[in-house]
């Protein structure tokens, strides 16, 4: 009956958008139609999720293809744009989540596994699969004829690419599970270490791509440019969140609406002053958690209840974005590269984590916490298409379509992970 | 200047700091419990275009789906009031002063506003606001202690509680009706579709809460059915207010989950009903005319609501009751939250510009202010030796 309901909203929405010469165009009121939508049918989406054991997150992100402009078009392009403010808003707070998890006695306890896999991941993977990527590259015709400097460039950005993973929803699939243990604190302490050096990397294989086909940009001012932004970043969150924790620890009213707009604040500053939003909103959190420990606890109960609404709506704006038609296009080599990328991230995850000693849950379950892979994927991808014109287009197709794959099975990968681990429902 | 996000974020804290001293002073009791509304909106005029002009200066097109959606919030709570078993239960001549009276009220100030030239859009939302009173402002005096007359406070918050609804029904058919259409057949079918959204809208939210019982995900739900209700309801060109008041009251009435509903809709009235004032003070720009035409009508409310209290004696005397307060309508003089509700959607519409807004804004403030002055005496006075009876 919920379900029958669910149709007869999405046929209402439906005849709203097929009867264009009825509806005026409204872009307020188009993008507040797709806000509820999501909403409503992720809220369902996310129980029969529940029912068949795979992470809310999927059947949100399943609900956002299907209503998505690729399969029905209820979620128009336009809509996913008007919405984007929200999107930046929802990776905001997991980014603060991600940082509040983060506290300095566990990372003192793991840093070596946590510095080493990330490393690892950066050199190893990196490398491994732009060399796997450069061997193959020519049986797939759609790249086009490509010189063997291009080749070289579209190998490197593969391999960077594949490094990339998704935070969101690493630290969605924690929440949604309540997990908490030796697993969860080295995936969390990789993952936002990864994220710092995925951005400098790309930053500097970009460089190098562009100078070797004949472009302009210089690898090394941009890697320069982009350590001051990082560190830039780091510095403004960590005022951020001592202005947060002097808040919580001496007011402590309305941490959830606190919070919020901590967020936008932070989006503001980012967006004004060049910095990377995610980048500051970690640091807030980090710096909220450590410094004021005792007020990080409502804060952190105020993320973990405001976050379950976010995550239906920014999971299912994921997935409305996801162009499935690329899939389609280009799926054996689509194929080739997650089988690549699960294979890499499985062997190099597991042989650092023997080599540096690492717990046995660690050993055994880290690799499928680096799966997904969504937003700076994409992003990554983006950039590849718009600054390498050549092949950049269609080099991000088969990414996009990686990602496509990624973020269905890494969520998955992931709770079965935390569950085989006897590390769900434990913590937080 | 702030751009879009920040003016968003300074109206959050904002709305966090006057819903708190809302509650600060709501613990003082019965002095002047409404006094807050009025110093929130000060806050806004300070910061806003009247002041240091912090938000841009189309703030109301800068934050239109915020402003959506939470007019369209107010609907659906003053929908998921309307409880059919609860008006059935009412005597049919209250139900009928109930609505007569406000009804007046609208007419007369609505007529008055055309009089003077004011255009139809205003003159309509003007109407709307008048007919609007606050039974909850009642009912904090009556929470306070035994009134000296506790059956006037009775009858006037009962007409009070139902004047919403004639209010709401009179913004939201004229507001479709006087907006740009192409002609009858389009209205029609605008009319038919927002009829249609909001009972397909009412029973999806029936069968969605059934199996949500966690706090956050039942608010979840009502923020997604709120923002569709708003959305589409816009798109099709009739008005989001009342179509979520028609959802609402198919909830409240067509299951038993009405009171969880309401209850998740309650817990971000306060924030949201501050940041709406916040709001229409930043955007109000003081005109002498526009005060001066909304003091008119003031006299013009004030005169037709006291009519309309003689009316309610009149009425309950036939019925064996007896109202001692001196002028009973006074008590209807305060607006409440919907009308500030209707008077933003005037704005967002653009039915009504910032300078008329604001002019209603101050009627809206001195007519709180009367009421409760009437509502003090009405508390304390000593009426004669059988003061006690209806206590």
């Amino acid at each position: 009956m919920r379900w029958f309901f669910l149709v007869s909203v999405a046929a209402v929405v439906w005849l709203l958008r097929a009867l264009p010469g009825f509806v005026p165009a409204d872009s307020a009121a188009s993008a507040l139609v797709a806000f509820g939508l999501l909403t409503i049918g992720g809220e369902l989406a996310g129980e029969v999720a529940g029912r068949l054991k795979v992470p809310r997150i999927t059947g949100y992100l399943v609900l956002g293809m299907v209503f998505g402009p690729f399969l029905f078009g209820l979620i128009s392009p336009h809509d996913l744009e008007a919405l984007r403010v929200f999107e930046e808003l929802a990776l905001g707070l997991i980014a603060l989540t991600a940082g509040g998890e983060l506290q300095i006695a566990s990372l003192r306890k793991r840093w070596k596994v946590i510095v080493g896999i990330t490393a690892s991941h950066a050199a190893g993977i990196l490398l491994l699969a732009a060399g796997i990527f450069w061997l193959i590259l020519h049986i797939f015709p759609f790249l086009g004829t490509l010189s063997p400097a291009e080749m070289a460039g579209a190998a490197a950005l593969i391999g960077i690419i594949t490094v990339a993973k998704s935070p969101a929803t690493t630290i969605a699939v924690i929440t949604e599970m309540k997990a908490g243990g030796n697993l969860v604190d080295t995936v969390l302490g990789i993952t936002v270490l990864k994220d710092i050096v995925i951005l400098i990397l790309f930053t500097w294989v970009n460089g190098l791509v562009h100078g070797w086909i004949g472009g302009s940009a210089a690898a090394g001012s941009g890697v320069t440019s982009l350590a001051a932004t990082v560190g830039l970043s780091l510095l403004a969150g960590t005022a951020l969140g001592l202005l947060l924790g002097i808040y919580l620890s001496k007011v402590g009213l309305h941490p959830e609406i606190t919070v919020l707009a901590v967020v936008l604040l932070s989006m503001e500053i980012a967006h004004g002053s060049g910095l990377e939003h995610l980048l500051v909103c970690m640091a807030a959190g980090f710096t909220a958690r450590n410094l004021f420990p005792t007020a990080a606890t409502g804060f952190l109960h105020a993320l973990e209840r405001s976050s379950p609404p976010i995550y239906v709506v920014f999971f299912g704006l994921i997935g409305a974005g996801l162009n499935l038609g690329v899939f389609a296009a280009a799926w054996a080599a689509v194929l080739v590269l997650v089988v690549v990328r699960l294979a890499l991230v499985w062997g190099v995850t597991g042989v650092t984590a023997r080599a540096l000693g690492a717990e046995t849950p660690v050993r055994r379950w880290a690799w499928m916490g680096f799966i997904a892979q969504a937003g700076l994927s994409l992003g990554l991808a983006a950039r590849v298409a718009r600054e390498l014109p050549g092949f950049g287009g269609a080099l991000a197709t088969v990414v996009v379509g990686a990602v496509v794959v990624n973020q269905i099975i890494g969520p998955i990968l992931w709770r079965h992970a935390l569950i085989a681990s006897g590390e769900a429902h434990t913590g937080r | 200047m702030l751009k879009g996000t920040l003016a968003f974020v300074l109206l959050l804290f904002l709305a966090l700091a006057g819903a708190d001293l809302k509650r600060r002073l709501s613990h003082g009791g019965r002095r002047f419990p409404g006094f807050e509304s009025f110093v929130t909106v000060l806050i806004g005029a300070g910061l806003g275009n009247a002041g240091f002009r912090l938000f841009p200066p189309d703030l109301m097109t800068v934050l239109r789906p915020v402003v959506l959606l939470g007019l369209t919030w107010i609907g659906l709570l003053v929908g998921l009031q309307f409880d059919l078993r609860l008006l059935r239960s009412i005597e049919p001549w209250q139900r009928w002063t109930g609505f007569l009276v406000p009804a007046g009220a609208g007419l007369a100030s609505g007529a008055a506003a055309l009089a003077a030239g004011i255009g139809l859009g205003a003159s309509l939302v003007l109407a709307a606001v008048a007919m609007v009173s606050s039974p909850r402002l009642m009912g904090v005096f009556l929470r306070s202690g035994p009134p000296a007359d506790r059956s006037t406070m009775r009858l006037i918050r009962l007409v009070a509680a139902l004047a919403s609804t004639p209010a709401l029904l009179l913004y939201g058919a004229g507001t479709t009706l006087i907006a740009p259409s192409d002609g009858g057949p389009r209205l029609l079918a605008a009319t038919l579709g927002g009829t249609a959204l909001a009972i397909v809208l009412g029973y999806a939210t029936i069968m969605l809460l059934r199996r949500e019982h966690e706090e956050i995900h039942v608010l979840a739900l009502l923020v997604g059915v709120v923002a569709l209700l708003a959305g589409a309801a816009t798109m099709i060109r009739v008005e989001p207010m009342l179509t979520a008041a028609i959802a609402g009251s198919i909830i409240a009435n067509r299951g038993h989950l009405a009171h969880r509903a309401l209850k998740a809709a309650h817990a971000i009235e306060a924030p949201m009903l501050t940041a709406i004032l916040v709001l229409l003070g930043a955007w109000w720009l003081p005109h002498v005319p526009a005060l001066a035409a909304c003091g008119v009508l003031v006299a013009v409310r004030g005169i037709s609501l006291l009519a309309g209290g003689e009316v309610i004696r009149g009425a309950a005397h036939r019925h064996g009751i007896q109202l001692r307060a001196r002028c009973p309508g006074l008590g209807l003089l305060p607006h409440g939250p919907l009308a500030l509700a209707l008077l933003i959607g005037g704005a967002v519409t653009g039915s009504v510009d910032a300078a008329f807004a604001g002019g209603l804004f101050v009627a809206l403030v001195i007519n709180h202010a009367i009421g409760e002055i009437w509502m003090h005496g009405v508390l304390f006075a000593q009426t004669g030796p059988d003061a006690g009876v209806n206590r």
